[in-house]
C-alpha cells in the first residue's frame, strides 16, 4: 500500500477488450465505457501480479512494480 | 442515495473462485432447473487464488496407497490429531475423481503421452500434478452453460438471517454502489480466507465473508490456526518453494539442515522460528542458497518451462513475475512473509455453519471445518490441497443444498434489517473526518506480521497484541472513504481487525506447541489439555471464547499419548 507503482499504457494499440480490467483481482483497473479504454485509477493499491500484462493480446501493458514500496513488516533491520 | 436492486434466487453464492464456481456446477447437475446465483467482488474466473499460485493439484495414488495410510499420516506429522479424520478420509477418497472432475469442465490438465497424468512426488505417499493457470476462467464458461447467472463487481455485505436461518444477503457494487437485496433459500459463502493484505499475490483475501458470518452469528473455530507465513526473498518479495533446508546464516552456517527430510510435507513453521532466532542473536540476515540441495536448485524450472507440465497460460505469468524479480534480486536474502490464511468460520461435514442453510466452503472455513488439524489454510503444509480442498468443499456444500432445496422456501424479509444493513455498509461514506482504511490496515499489519507477534508466540508478546489490536479495534467506527473502493477497503480493513482479534485471543488460549502452532514459552505439546478446538461465538457484540473436545476416541488413528 502506498506504493508508486507505475504503468505504462499504449492506449493506440489498445483494442478495448476490456481483459486487462476484468483480470484485475483487486479494482486496481477500472473501464471508461466512452473512451472504451482501462483507467488505471488505483496503482497504489497494485500488487504487480502483472495479470493485466500478461493478457493483453495487443502488449499494450506494463507495469513497473514498486518493490521498495512495498511494505512486510518483517526485516533484518528490526533486529539490527 | 445509490440504486437498489432486489434479486430472487434458489441458492446464493458469494464468491467466484475456485470453491464457489465448484458448488455452482454441481448444483447445476444435481438439478438443472435450480436457479443458482454467483455474486462476485471483482471478476469471477480471474478472482480467487487458483489461478495465480503454483498450478498443482494434490494427488494420491490410490492404487498404491490406502485413504486411511495418508489419514495415518497426516494425523501424526500435520494435523497433530486436531483434525477430523473422517472428513480427510472422504476428501482423500474423491481425489482422483475430482480431477477428473475439473478435466470435464475444461480445466487444462497435463498428461502423457499415453493419459496417464504427469506427477510430481510431494510426500511420502503424495504427489502433485499441474494444472494451468486459466483454470477459472474454464469452470466459469461452464457454469454459465449449465445456467449459472453471474453478476461481477458486486461485494457481499451482510447476511440476512432469521430465527437462525439465512434467508439471503445484500450486496453492492463496488463501482458505484448499487445496493442489492437478495432472497435466497440457501446461501452458501466461498469468499475466501483472511491474508491481511500483506503478501502481494495473496492480497485479495481479506476476512470480509468471515466478517460477514461473524456478524451474523455464525460460530468460528480454530482461529489461532491463521498466522500461515513462508518465506520470501526480502528485494521482490517474491515467494521461495521448497527451500526451507538451505537457509545460511552471516556466519555461513546452515541453520536448517535437514529441516526437512524428504519425503515429508514442506513447508514448516520450524524455518520461521529459526530465522528469528538467528536475528536475535545477531546472526542475520539470513540468505538461502538453493544450489546447495539437490531437492531445490531446479525449482525454477518447474514454472519457467514446460519441461515438466505444459501450461501455456501459466507460463507467461510465471516467466513474467520470473523475469521481474530477477532484475531486483541483487542477492539471496530471505525473509518470513505473513500470509494469515485464517480460514475460522466453523461447519459440519455437509459444510453446513451453525447458521442453518447456510454454508461456508474453500479458503473460508477450512481451519472451522476442523479437515486438517493443526495447520493453517492451504496449502498448508500439503502443495496442491488448496484447490482441491476448495473442490471438495463445493462438491459436499452443494449436493447437501440441493437435496435440502426441495423443502425451503423464502422466506419474507425484515424490512428494518435491509435497512439497518445498507446503513452500515454505506457509513462511512457519510463521515467526513476520520481514519482511512489504510491507515488503519498498516497499524494491524504491524502488529500481526512479525514471526515473533504471530509464529513463534509468548504468552506476552500476544498478550501485547491483543492489546493494540483493541486499541484499534475502537477506531473502526471512525472509518471513513471518498468512494466505493475506499468503502470496500472500510469493509475490509474492519474484517482484518475482526480477525487480529480472534486469532489474539484464540492463540492465548492454545498454551502449547502443536503442528504449525509454535509457542515460544509453551514448546512441547500439552496431552492432556491441547486435544481441544478453541471456538469463537458472537454474543450480542461480545466475542465469547470456548473449546469443544476433539472426539479423537472415535476416529481410526489414535494419539500415541
Amino acid at each position: 500500500m502506498n506504493m508508486n507503482n507505475q504503468v505504462k499504457f499504449n492506449a493506440d494499440t489498445c483494442i478495448g477488450c476490456k481483459l486487462c480490467y476484468k483480470s484485475c483481482f483487486i479494482d486496481v483497473i477500472r473501464w471508461n465505457e466512452n473512451e472504451k479504454k482501462p483507467e488505471f485509477k488505483y496503482l497504489e493499491d497494485c500488487v504487480h501480479c502483472n495479470y493485466c500484462e500478461i493478457v493483453c493480446p495487443k502488449h499494450c501493458i506494463e507495469i513497473i512494480p514498486d518493490f521498495k514500496g512495498e511494505l512486510f513488516h518483517q526485516s533484518f533491520e528490526q533486529y539490527k | 442515495m445509490s440504486n437498489n436492486i432486489n434479486l430472487k434466487t434458489d441458492i446464493l453464492i458469494a464468491g467466484g473462485g475456485i470453491a464457489g464456481l465448484t458448488a455452482a456446477v454441481i448444483a447445476k447437475e444435481k438439478n438443472p432447473e435450480c436457479e443458482v446465483l454467483i455474486i462476485e467482488k471483482q471478476t469471477c474466473g480471474y478472482s480467487g487464488k487458483a489461478n495465480r499460485g503454483g498450478g498443482v493439484l494434490q494427488y494420491f495414488d490410490l492404487n498404491r496407497i490406502k485413504p486411511i495410510e495418508f489419514v495415518a499420516y497426516h494425523a501424526n506429522s500435520v494435523g497433530c490429531f486436531l483434525g477430523d479424520q473422517e472428513q480427510m478420509l472422504k476428501y482423500v477418497s474423491l481425489n482422483n475423481t475430482m480431477i477428473h472432475k475439473l478435466e470435464e469442465w475444461g480445466v487444462k490438465i497435463p498428461r502423457n503421452e499415453e493419459g496417464s497424468l504427469k506427477i510430481v512426488p510431494t510426500g511420502p505417499m503424495t504427489g502433485m500434478v499441474g494444472v494451468d493457470l486459466d483454470i477459472t476462467i474454464q469452470v466459469r464458461r461452464t457454469a454459465e452453460k449449465k445456467g449459472v447467472k453471474i453478476i461481477d463487481k458486486v461485494t457481499l455485505s451482510d447476511l440476512l438471517v432469521k430465527n437462525n436461518q439465512a434467508i439471503g444477503a445484500t450486496a453492492y457494487s463496488i463501482l458505484e454502489g448499487t445496493f442489492y437485496t437478495i432472497q435466497a433459500k440457501s446461501v452458501i459463502l466461498a469468499t475466501g480466507s483472511q491474508n491481511y493484505r500483506i503478501v502481494n499475490m495473496w492480497a485479495n483475501g481479506r476476512g470480509d465473508g468471515i466478517a460477514a458470518a461473524y456478524r451474523a452469528g455464525v460460530e468460528m473455530r480454530n482461529a489461532e490456526f491463521g498466522n500461515f507465513a513462508q518465506l520470501f526473498k526480502v528485494a521482490s518479495h517474491h515467494e521461495l518453494v521448497f527451500n526451507e533446508n538451505c537457509l545460511y546464516n552471516v556466519q555461513d552456517e546452515n541453520i536448517t539442515k535437514n529441516f526437512r527430510l524428504f519425503p515429508e510435507a514442506d513447508i514448516n513453521s520450524d524455518a520461521l522460528a529459526e530465522w528469528y532466532n538467528q536475528m536475535s542473536a545477531g546472526k542475520g540476515p539470513i540468505s538461502m542458497k538453493p544450489e546447495t540441495c539437490p531437492m531445490t536448485k531446479d525449482d525454477e524450472v518447474l514454472f519457467t518451462t514446460s519441461n515438466i507440465w505444459e501450461r501455456p497460460y501459466g507460463l507467461k505469468f510465471w516467466q513474467t513475475i520470473y523475469r521481474k524479480c530477477h532484475e531486483v534480486d541483487v542477492n539471496n536474502e530471505v525473509a518470513p512473509g505473513f500470509l494469515g490464511e485464517q480460514s475460522p468460520v466453523k461447519v459440519g461435514r455437509n459444510m453446513e455453519t451453525t447458521v442453518n442453510h447456510l454454508y461456508a466452503i474453500g479458503d473460508m472455513s477450512y481451519a472451522g471445518s476442523c479437515i486438517a488439524g493443526a495447520v493453517p489454510a492451504p496449502p498448508g503444509r500439503n502443495r496442491g490441497s488448496g484447490i482441491l480442498n476448495a473442490v471438495f468443499a463445493g462438491i459436499v456444500a452443494a449436493e447437501k443444498t440441493v437435496e435440502a432445496l426441495p423443502t425451503c422456501v423464502y422466506q419474507e424479509l425484515d424490512e428494518n434489517q435491509v435497512k439497518a444493513q445498507r446503513e452500515r455498509t454505506f457509513a462511512p461514506l457519510e463521515r467526513s473526518s476520520g481514519i482511512t482504511a489504510k491507515e488503519l490496515i498498516q497499524e494491524v499489519q504491524r502488529i500481526i506480521a512479525p514471526v515473533e507477534n504471530s509464529i513463534y508466540m509468548t504468552d506476552q508478546r500476544l498478550g501485547i497484541c491483543l492489546r493494540k489490536i483493541e486499541a484499534i479495534k475502537a477506531k473502526v467506527d471512525q472509518l471513513k472513504a471518498d468512494d466505493y473502493h475506499a468503502l470496500l477497503s472500510c469493509h475490509e480493513a474492519e474484517a482484518m481487525v475482526l480477525s487480529a482479534e480472534m486469532f489474539f485471543k484464540a492463540a492465548l488460549m492454545r498454551k502449547e506447541t502443536r503442528g504449525w502452532f509454535r509457542r515460544e514459552d509453551y514448546p512441547g505439546r500439552d496431552h492432556k489439555n491441547g486435544l481441544k478446538w478453541i471456538t469463537i461465538k458472537n454474543q450480542m457484540g461480545e466475542m465469547v471464547m470456548g473449546t469443544e473436545a476433539v472426539p479423537v476416541e472415535k476416529y481410526p488413528i489414535k494419539p500415541y499419548c
